[in-house]
């Protein structure tokens, strides 16, 4: 992971018609990594992302691509940037190649040479001379994405890419975004399906109601979480009583999920605790008298972590 | 400006692709055989109406008798004027062996264009401007066309300058199919017939001092330039309010409902003198050149031509401040 910063946001703040709509957004994007932005519908990804490329001007903060300063050096900055910005959108009425050749004469040099290279990155050859009009969703998001690489950006802005793909094509898109990260293109990831950052990203940053929760390395912030264990006991409340007695046991609320894991019809319990204390506190219940139908130790996942950092606020 | 070239090839590409213009050839194509009918069916029936008689014998003792007022000492100086131009036009018919009640391409063309002015031509502008930058909202494109590292203003520009080349098409659709399409019929001549110009309407007379005859082709050709300023003031209107009212629907209803306000107004606004400040009332520059009533009394040529710049100028300020400035959500 490069030490470079490609995208650095400082303090960002957005009013829109006097109301706030982002407090508060900090974070950095280095070269060749890939980048989750995170957060659930309506929490300023969107809002945050237009700001980046320009499209709306923070009320305050400083972004800046590059080195170069999106609201003093805006061409500059942009110089560095492709993106699709919500849906891959494009002259429907014009062919993919067309489209490409439309916006390659708002670049600086670039040849028909440069458009057939970007073209069979995203391997759409075979249609690119048809109207966009007749693509699929699958293939408009490619054009979308040939379209953000034809200057030879050092930044990638993706707005929820995967967005109306079929489990195939997330999976292409996985192994595409990783490629060019791996050929030194930092790429910038938003969406409200933590899965998928977790899948697909280096470092993340989660947001919500315009402000970022957390930044890091999505290793790191998961180490941090609290891991989960879901104790399935009889008679319930005994075995709650027993549990919050014991030392370095911590109480969890319940997620709707937990209920998949519900055995012999009973309720479980979640309990955050070091896993190497799980022989002791199974031992420990069985002496009280309370049986013990299932242990089931889960793994943190960032969806915990963000559950746990907006103190169980749901999201998708 | 170097930079700026490839822009504007997209954005002529864009309106090209769209298939607007073509469009726009295909209503002429539509309208100029109707009104090329009705002119005929107008000249057969006036034909019908003055029988088989002689017109250039008609002519000459027309000629005649207004050569005798003339010469009268009781005769008036302005109408002497009125008299003398009359004498001319007559002659030059006799002159050139065309009946002056039979119609020709270039007539027609210069009367097409005359009532085009005010209404079809403006229509036809929209076709083609009123979509510009809305479109582009409505399809997202404004969200690449703006991200890419390129002055929003270029971005304007280009769309200006495409505006402006299509906008000079179209007029120049008009006329030539005009004299095509009415040539056929009418025949291709009349380029050098004589047309006057310089009337005034003083109060209820006519002042014709400043009278004097030009060549058709002549005034065809300022008729040209006069329709095409109307034409870009509608387009820069058109601009304007495709960048301020996203939908295309209703910027295309707010700016037709415009024009016909005006036309209706035109027609009744003769007793409401502060109407000559709405544009759609100065549109119809080519009444000033043949020296027709205006719309409202007091209204001259210069009158229309600096409040028509002063729209155009206002739309263009509007459009450049709103679209470099906004923030864009779509």
């Amino acid at each position: 992971m490069g030490t470079n910063h490609i995208l650095t946001v400082k303090h960002v703040k957005k009013n829109i018609k006097g109301k706030p709509i982002i407090n508060d957004i900090s974070f950095t994007v280095g070269e060749g990594e890939i980048f989750g932005f995170l957060g659930p519908n309506g929490s300023g990804k969107t809002t945050t992302i237009r700001m980046l490329v320009g499209l709306i001007q923070p009320s305050e903060g400083e972004i800046s691509i590059c080195g170069k300063s999106v609201r003093k050096q805006r061409e500059e900055a942009l110089k560095y940037v492709g993106s699709i910005v919500e849906n891959p959108e494009m002259y429907p009425y014009l062919t993919g190649w067309e489209n490409l050749e439309h916006f390659a004469a708002m670049l600086h040099n670039i040849t028909s040479d440069r458009i057939a290279e970007v073209v069979n990155i995203v391997g759409m050859d075979k249609r690119i001379h048809d109207k966009v009009k007749t693509y699929s969703l699958g293939m408009r998001q490619r054009l979308g994405i040939a379209q953000a690489l034809l200057g030879k950006p050092k930044l990638l802005i993706l707005d929820e890419p995967t967005n109306g793909l079929d489990p195939q094509g997330i999976k292409d898109l996985r192994a595409f975004i990783r490629k060019l990260a791996d050929e030194g293109l930092s790429i910038f990831v938003s969406s409200h399906l933590l899965s998928e950052i977790q899948m697909m990203c280096d470092r993340v940053a989660i947001i919500q109601k315009g402000e970022t929760l957390a930044v890091g390395a999505v290793d790191e912030l998961l180490s941090q979480t609290k891991n989960r264990i879901l104790l399935t006991v009889s008679p319930l409340e005994k075995g709650k009583e027993a549990l919050q007695q014991m030392d370095e046991v911590e109480i969890l609320p319940l997620f709707t999920e937990d209920m998949e894991s519900v055995v012999n019809g009973l309720e479980p319990i979640a309990v955050h605790m070091d896993v190497d204390r799980v022989p002791d506190v199974n031992k420990k219940l069985m002496e009280a008298g309370i049986a013990v139908y299932g242990i089931h130790t889960k793994d943190p996942t960032l969806e915990d972590m963000f559950l746990h950092l907006t103190e169980g606020e749901q999201i998708e | 400006m170097n930079n700026i070239l490839p822009l504007v090839r997209n954005e002529v590409m864009k309106i090209w692709k769209k298939k607007r213009f073509f469009v726009v050839l295909l209503l002429l194509l539509v309208m100029i055989p109707i009104f090329t009918y009705a002119q005929y069916k107008l000249a057969t029936n006036i034909q019908e109406q003055m029988g088989t008689t002689d017109w250039k014998l008609s002519a000459q003792e027309q000629v005649q008798d207004y050569t005798n007022r003339i010469n009268s000492p009781r005769m008036l100086e302005e109408w002497k004027t009125y008299y003398k131009i009359e004498v001319e036009r007559l002659q030059y018919h006799i002159d050139n062996n065309v009946d002056p009640r039979s119609p020709n391409g270039v007539t027609f063309t210069r009367v097409f264009l005359e009532n085009s002015i005010g209404l079809l031509l403006p229509l036809l502008v929209l076709v083609i401007v009123s979509d510009l930058v809305s479109s582009e909202f409505q399809q997202g494109t404004i969200k690449i066309l703006v991200t890419r590292p390129v002055k929003r203003w270029k971005v304007l520009t280009s769309k200006f300058i495409a505006l402006t080349f299509y906008v000079s098409l179209t007029v120049f659709s008009l006329v030539i199919m005009a004299y095509l399409i009415s040539g056929a019929i009418f025949g291709y001549g009349g380029f050098d017939a004589p047309v006057f110009m310089g009337f005034q309407q003083v109060g209820s007379s006519i002042d014709t001092n400043g009278a004097y005859v030009v060549e058709q082709w002549q005034f065809l050709w300022m008729s040209m330039g006069l329709a095409w300023f109307s034409s870009m003031v509608v387009g820069c209107l058109a601009l304007m309010v495709s960048i301020l009212i996203r939908s295309t629907a209703a910027g295309m209803g707010v700016m037709v409902s415009t024009l016909i306000a005006g036309t209706i107004l035109a027609n009744m606004a003769a007793s409401w003198e502060s109407a000559k400040y709405f544009f759609m009332i100065n549109l119809n520059t080519i009444v000033f050149l043949s020296g027709q009533k205006p719309p409202v009394p007091g209204m001259d040529l210069s009158f229309s031509l600096i409040n028509l710049s002063l729209t155009g100028l206002a739309a263009i300020i509007v459009s450049y401040a709103v679209f470099t400035k906004q923030d864009i959500y779509n």
